[in-house]
């Protein structure tokens, strides 16, 4: 099966692109993704993963596996000390600027906190600046759990990484705790952040290709994620969701999904970005009505409104499928606020707070999502599950208890908070065709659509 | 007990958004129309008048259909449908033909090709057409008539409202009736039964607009003239108000529609800005006070954003100056408080609520506004079996024949 993906990757990186596009994956977490997608048959650029830790290379299906520090290590690994893994890589940057020689485009894809991300990426990236190519990072941060000196390991890492890179986005994997089957199965929340760093990966390597069909530069991505974020670093400016949809409404279909992905599945996102980059990948036969149309559709679903860049790509393998990539990110400098003003805390507060899962436990709501024509058993099941629920919705609520507001602020602020999320004013007409009017959804509330600012209850 | 296949018996069946209604009734030989009873379920599994759960919607109606077999001891076989959805859509159509005889005479062969014409019209892709509605025939130099036959003339042209919609969604709440093993004798756009019931001939002349208010749908018809020339349907109804009311208020949907029944109001009459309504406390629920004022707005700014989107479509088409009757309203969520008065802000012309339908017979339904389509529905059927006449013998076989091409031609 390996042998078959392969083929298809000798095949794309003919002359046909000129650029040598290549995705890096990092320590046991960049190396993952890079698994993941290459299970997923998404394989079709050249991937080089790199560790110091030899089972974790051994373990992988990547082509091209780097390890670091062997002989200092002999392939032990750094057992969580970045500062080592630095030093290894500072040994072994020779090898690693010869293996990375003629690379134009790198995206690296890298989880913060460990040792060997932390450490190794840094230094790759200098191999990379050295060699002149363009530097994409996405990076995952530690869940909660994994204790407060990852989080300090990957605080101080997304620091070096904004040093060395053109573009830096960053995913929290808190944020995916919220699924139901990361509650029970950590690897089930690790897997879907693959999934989803992989797909983000693939979009952007197609959009930054010479061969899109509406293409993106490496400003607008950098316009996107933004090029400081203070000395501290800040350890979420992306989120991200992933569809794809085929068949009669499509267009509509996959704008949908997008926005129904976990990283989108409270108000968070829409609080704390800034900026949007859609990404739309179809097959050969899509046209400029359907990108249009799948344009028009977000337009009218996004719950805020962004200064948004657009790309567009053709990928023989989609046939009639499209494929939506929703990167919201916040480009501007400073502290992530908390949701509603809950004034200047300590780095460490806010980060607990920032954090959902921890708070509440919403309860799943049942969606069906099928993503790609070719999904595995295993994939539905897990992309079933990667929609918000209905009571994701009662989360920001639940935190306005916890703050001192006035009384005008808090009927004020259940207003501001309905609008946020298109699905879950669904309700009752959840499987019933949307009444469109007028590029209006009457489905929705007329005094949410109106705007109108309403007294509900007097304070008891 | 009495058997439905007796063609003295009618059955009109309404599959709503929140009911299901069977009404059942007697043609007297001389043409009137005798209510029996109105058999009535509680509807699940349908959605904007449309099914989204077979297996539930057709539990509804069939268990509307044995109520109605056992408040009127009539054994249903065959019934006529009332149909209904945002999906229907509608035109008006001109046909016409050349009378190529030497004496120029219009026969009923003639007019039988223009309404043939008018069958074929070509409406889109998968779509079956439910009604064509005749307007008015035309005969030399657009001299408008009633009935042709007789005149002469070198062409006759016919204006028709063409009414249309999905052919799988019709086909679904047909299948629905059908595979509990009764037939579906004919169907008809919701809005124009509930015009039947609630527009006198002369009301239809004088110009008028219906707006059956449903608890999914919001159906409408304006007649011009004695003849249809405009219907729509808005997928959006009553429900939405709870819905409005349930997201507005923080409240559970059941709590959303039980606060609409009992409290729900468009204006703030008579009570002043702070007033309160209290929510008892129930299981799941605890006791809540809001403002009257907030539910009355989240109902109002709804409900007037349906009759604005009614009134902007006729004035659109420039249909107000020809409506002299006035605008009547029906349906189960037009029993809303403050409604009429609403109305008569939104719309141009005088607008009334029409309380149920006059038939003889059973008067326990006749002040029920929810029923107005299922009762109208008993009209239009009546209209029908009337103008077939009572077919014998060998003509009986051939019109259940034609029936069945008919009916194979629309679902």
């Amino acid at each position: 099966m390996i042998q078959l993906r392969n083929d298809a990757l000798q095949m794309n990186s003919g002359p046909s692109s000129c650029r040598r596009v290549t995705l890096i994956g990092v320590g046991t977490a960049g190396v993952n993704v890079l698994d993941q997608m290459v299970l997923d048959g998404l394989a079709s650029l050249e991937m080089i993963a790199f560790d110091t830790d030899k089972q974790v290379l051994s373990g992988s299906v990547v082509q091209s596996k780097i390890l670091i520090g062997m002989k200092t290590t002999r392939g032990l690994g750094v057992g969580g000390d970045h500062d080592f893994a630095r030093e290894l890589a500072e040994q072994d940057a020779d090898r690693i600027r010869e293996i990375l020689e003629g690379v134009d485009l790198a995206i690296v894809i890298t989880g913060l906190g460990g040792g060997s991300g932390t450490g190794l990426t840094p230094e790759i990236l200098k191999v990379l600046r050295a060699i002149e190519a363009s530097t994409i990072v996405l990076a995952v941060t530690p869940f909660s759990f994994e204790g407060k000196r990852r989080l300090d390991q990957a605080k101080a890492g997304t620091v070096k990484l904004r040093e060395g890179a053109d573009v830096v986005l960053i995913f929290a994997n808190e944020r995916l705790s919220r699924i139901p089957e990361a509650q029970h199965n950590v690897r089930e929340g690790f897997r879907a952040m693959n999934r989803i760093l992989g797909d983000t990966a693939q979009s952007i390597s197609r959009l930054l290709a010479t061969r899109a069909l509406m293409q993106l530069s490496l400003s607008d991505m950098q316009t996107l994620a933004g090029r400081q974020h203070g000395e501290e670093g800040v350890l979420e400016n992306c989120w991200v969701g992933v569809a794809s949809a085929t068949g009669i409404d499509r267009q509509r279909k996959v704008v949908e999904k997008a926005l129904a992905g976990p990283l989108f599945s409270d108000a968070h996102v829409w609080k704390n970005g800034d900026r949007i980059l859609a990404s739309v990948v179809g097959g050969p036969e899509m046209s400029v009505a359907d990108f249009q149309r799948v344009m028009q559709v977000l337009q009218r679903e996004l719950p805020v409104e962004f200064p948004m860049v657009a790309g567009a790509a053709v990928d023989e393998s989609m046939k009639d499928g499209i494929m939506l990539t929703l990167l919201v990110a916040r480009s501007t400098e400073g502290q992530i606020t908390r949701e509603h003003g809950g004034g200047k805390e300590s780095r460490e507060e806010k980060l607990s707070d920032e954090m959902p899962g921890l708070a509440s436990k919403p309860e799943p709501e049942k969606v069906s999502a099928p993503v790609r024509g070719k999904t595995s058993k295993e994939e539905l099941e897990v992309l079933a599950t990667t929609r918000s629920s209905a009571e994701g919705e009662e989360k920001p609520r639940a935190r306005r208890g916890r703050g001192k507001e006035g009384r005008e602020q808090r009927y004020f602020t259940e207003q501001e908070e309905l609008p946020l999320d298109n699905k879950v004013l669904r309700g009752r007409f959840e499987k019933a065709v949307p009444t469109m009017f007028n590029g209006q959804n009457l489905d929705q509330p007329t005094f949410l659509r109106l705007k109108m600012k309403l007294r509900i209850s007097p304070e008891s | 007990m009495f058997s439905n296949r007796d063609p003295h018996i009618i059955v009109a069946v309404e599959v709503g958004t929140h009911k299901v209604c069977a009404a059942v009734a007697e043609l007297s030989p001389d043409g009137s129309l005798m209510l029996l009873g109105v058999g009535e379920s509680s509807a699940s599994g349908v959605r904007k008048g449309e099914v989204i759960d077979f297996q539930l919607a057709q539990q509804s109606i069939s268990q509307a259909l044995l109520d109605a077999e056992t408040k009127t001891e009539v054994q249903v076989q065959e019934v006529y449908l009332s149909l209904t959805g945002s999906h229907i859509e509608s035109r008006s159509v001109m046909v016409r033909t050349g009378i190529e005889e030497d004496d120029h005479l219009i026969t009923t062969d003639h007019v039988a090709e223009l309404q043939d014409q008018a069958q074929h019209q070509v409406i889109p892709r998968d779509h079956a057409v439910i009604h064509e509605l005749l307007q008015r025939y035309y005969s030399d130099h657009q001299t408008p008539c009633d009935d042709p036959v007789g005149l002469s003339s070198q062409i006759l042209e016919g204006s028709y409202h063409l009414v249309y919609g999905l052919q799988t969604r019709l086909e679904t709440t047909v299948r629905c009736i059908q595979e509990l093993g009764i037939e579906v004798k004919s169907c008809a756009l919701a809005s124009y039964a509930s015009a039947q019931a609630a527009l006198t001939t002369a009301r239809k002349k004088a110009g008028a607009v219906v707006i059956d208010m449903g608890a999914g749908v919001t159906d409408y018809l304006v007649y011009v003239d004695g003849a249809v020339e405009l219907t729509g349907v808005l997928g959006v109804g009553g429900d939405h108000m709870t819905q409005d009311l349930s997201l507005g208020l923080k409240i559970p949907y059941a709590r959303a529609e039980k606060l609409k029944i009992e409290h729900g109001d468009l204006a703030m009459d008579g009570f002043a800005s702070d007033t309160t309504i209290e929510l008892a406390r129930e299981i799941n629920f605890d006791e809540r006070l809001i403002y009257r004022e907030a539910m009355t707005e989240i109902m109002r700014v709804r409900q007037e954003e349906i009759m604005q989107l009614i009134e902007e479509d006729i004035r659109d088409r420039g249909l107000w100056p020809h409506i002299t009757s006035g605008v009547y309203l029906t349906g189960g969520s037009s029993q809303v408080r403050g409604l009429e008065k609403l109305a008569r802000q939104v719309f141009p012309v005088p607008a009334h609520l029409v309380n149920g339908c006059t038939l003889e017979g059973e008067q326990t339904y006749s002040q029920r506004p929810d029923l107005g389509t299922v009762l109208g529905l008993l009209r239009y059927a009546q209209q029908l079996e009337l103008k077939n006449g009572r077919p014998r013998g060998w003509d009986k076989v051939r019109r259940s024949l034609r029936a069945v091409f008919e009916s194979m031609r629309l679902f």
